[in-house]
């Protein structure tokens, strides 16, 4: 689904961001990428939703050269992707079917389809019989879950989360994380970017990629890189 | 664009429009003013501009022949005028007659006229033009293509008050187009910061729109359509304004100035689409101005 190759991020002169990062993500793959704050996990995920694009090196993205691709064809790479960040993102002022509605109705779906995908969407996180409840009115746990809804209305092949859970509290972050099982179960990829190496043992399965100040020092699945990820943690 | 993706940019913009209702307002009313002053120098200046029309249908250019020119020279160049596209009709007036008319024109006088060893009147031809062939520009080059045909003295025309109302309608072209170019590049500012506005308030919006995969025409188009709105609005609001103007102020004239003045062009089709294609343009100029800037790659 993911293959980065050598791929460099630098925002001034030779302060890099991210340094020569290789990293594949296969399709149907949950995978964590952690990290400490200023890792460069934040930059490696705007990199593959084209919200900035890479100094150096290349990354595909469901068959796409993300280096080739012309500024006007982003939008439709993105209608692919489905991204949940920390802060929700959401508009307080429209419920949460209209949050959610904004994902569908930009790609210019018929009412009654949106209707369907946008019911069916927070079904899926929870929230049915909220639909019409401003989002600002609701908990931070609610509103990360509209913007879950939100994400995944469009059905994305890949699904990216930024930090989602670190403005919840333990328990929402385990209802959360929970969903993200539900929506890589029904095939979507997931990549979650954390820096609480606590959720990926509530993952099983889940493959890791580390990041240390914009390099990538160990990557595969949670179960064969305990030694380093202690080691790093020591 | 599918028409359901139409119907919900459609829908954007009129919402755009009341994001700011008072700002709208304040827009609209710009657009109004600046079209209805640049109206007025359009009114005064067609006014003027028929004015000159209607005197040239009843003006004639009279051309002085030099007594060697030939009876059968008159003729010919009589026959040659009359073909002229902007010439209705050509009268000859003889020496003689001319003298004849002088004599009836002093009335108890005409014996001062007795003393003269010969007639010292010239000859004659009246041009009578066309209807509409007495524009300024029009008048010039005759003038000068008859002054270079040999045999003739002297060519007389209404130039005095022609050459005062050319100049009167010059200025008020210059006058006109330059106010009025600032004036719409004003209005054409006053647009695109509505628009930036409007923009600044839907950022957050707009972000997460481009983030779930909108393109930059779609999210342009509700704002483009804000402008268009402003500008159409304001145009009809001007066009509106003048006619009122227009009838209040005529009806209150003599009916041969009402005539002289061009109220039948301020109300003309052609003027009212002018005028609303002017503030769409208007309108969408200054917001593609703010999107140029704000949606930047």
């Amino acid at each position: 689904m993911i293959q980065i190759y050598h791929v460099f991020k630098a925002y001034t002169g030779d302060q890099y961001a991210l340094f020569d990062v290789t990293l594949e993500v296969g399709k149907g793959d949950f995978l964590f990428l952690i990290g400490p704050s200023g890792a460069g996990k934040s930059t490696l995920l705007k990199l593959i939703f084209c919200a900035e694009q890479a100094t150096r090196g290349q990354i595909l993205v469901d068959g796409v050269n993300l280096q080739r691709l012309k500024p006007a064809r982003i939008p439709y790479l993105r209608r692919k992707i489905g991204v949940v960040f920390q802060d929700f993102k959401l508009l307080g002022d429209r419920t949460a079917f209209a949050n959610v509605a904004l994902a569908l109705e930009v790609l210019g779906h018929p009412h009654s389809y949106i209707d369907k995908k946008v019911r069916q969407a927070l079904r899926l996180v929870g929230l049915e019989g909220k639909e019409q409840h401003l989002s600002r009115r609701l908990s931070g746990g609610e509103q990360q879950r509209i913007a879950i809804a939100r994400a995944v209305a469009a059905d994305p092949v890949l699904v990216l989360a930024d930090e989602p859970t670190g403005n919840l509290d333990d328990e929402i972050t385990k209802d959360i994380l929970e969903l993200f099982r539900e929506i890589n179960r029904r095939g979507t990829t997931v990549v979650v970017a954390t820096h609480n190496r606590d959720l990926i043992d509530r993952v099983p399965g889940a493959k890791v990629a580390m990041l240390r100040q914009g390099i990538l020092i160990a990557a595969g699945a949670r179960e064969v890189l305990p030694f380093r990820l202690a080691a790093d943690a020591g | 664009m599918p028409f359901r993706l139409t119907g919900y940019v459609l829908k954007k913009a009129l919402e755009h429009l009341l994001v700011n209702p008072f700002l709208s307002l304040v827009t609209l009313s710009t657009i109004t003013i600046s079209l209805v002053i640049l109206g007025l120098f359009g009114v005064v200046y067609l006014s003027v501009h028929q004015l000159f029309n209607q005197w040239g249908d009843e003006f004639s250019v009279t051309v002085y022949l030099q007594d060697a020119v030939s009876q059968s020279d008159v003729e010919t160049m009589r026959s040659e005028l009359a073909g002229w596209p902007e010439v209705d009709g050509v009268t000859y007036t003889s020496k003689a007659q001319a003298m004849a008319w002088f004599r009836s024109q002093l009335q108890d006088y005409a014996g001062i006229l007795d003393g003269l060893k010969e007639n010292p009147l010239p000859a004659s031809l009246d041009l009578k033009l066309r209807p509409g062939q007495a524009g300024p520009g029009t008048v010039d080059q005759l003038v000068s293509r008859l002054r270079q045909r040999p045999g003739v003295t002297e060519v007389h025309y209404g130039q005095r008050w022609l050459a005062r109302l050319k100049i009167f309608m010059e200025m008020v072209r210059l006058v006109g187009m330059t106010v009025g170019g600032l004036l719409l590049l004003a209005t054409a500012l006053v647009v695109s910061n509505t628009v930036k506005l409007t923009f600044y308030a839907r950022q957050a919006e707009l972000e997460i729109m481009r983030l779930v995969g909108a393109t930059n025409a779609f999210i342009k188009a509700p704002f483009l359509i804000e402008g268009l709105l402003h500008g159409l609005g304001g145009a009809a609001l001007a066009a509106g304004t003048l006619m009122l103007l227009s009838h209040l102020f005529l009806s209150h004239l003599h009916i041969p100035l009402r005539l002289a003045l061009a109220p039948d062009a301020v109300l003309s089709p052609s003027f009212i689409a002018a005028f609303l294609g002017i503030g769409v343009l208007l309108g969408l100029l200054g917001s593609a101005f703010s999107l140029r800037r704000f949606l930047r790659p």
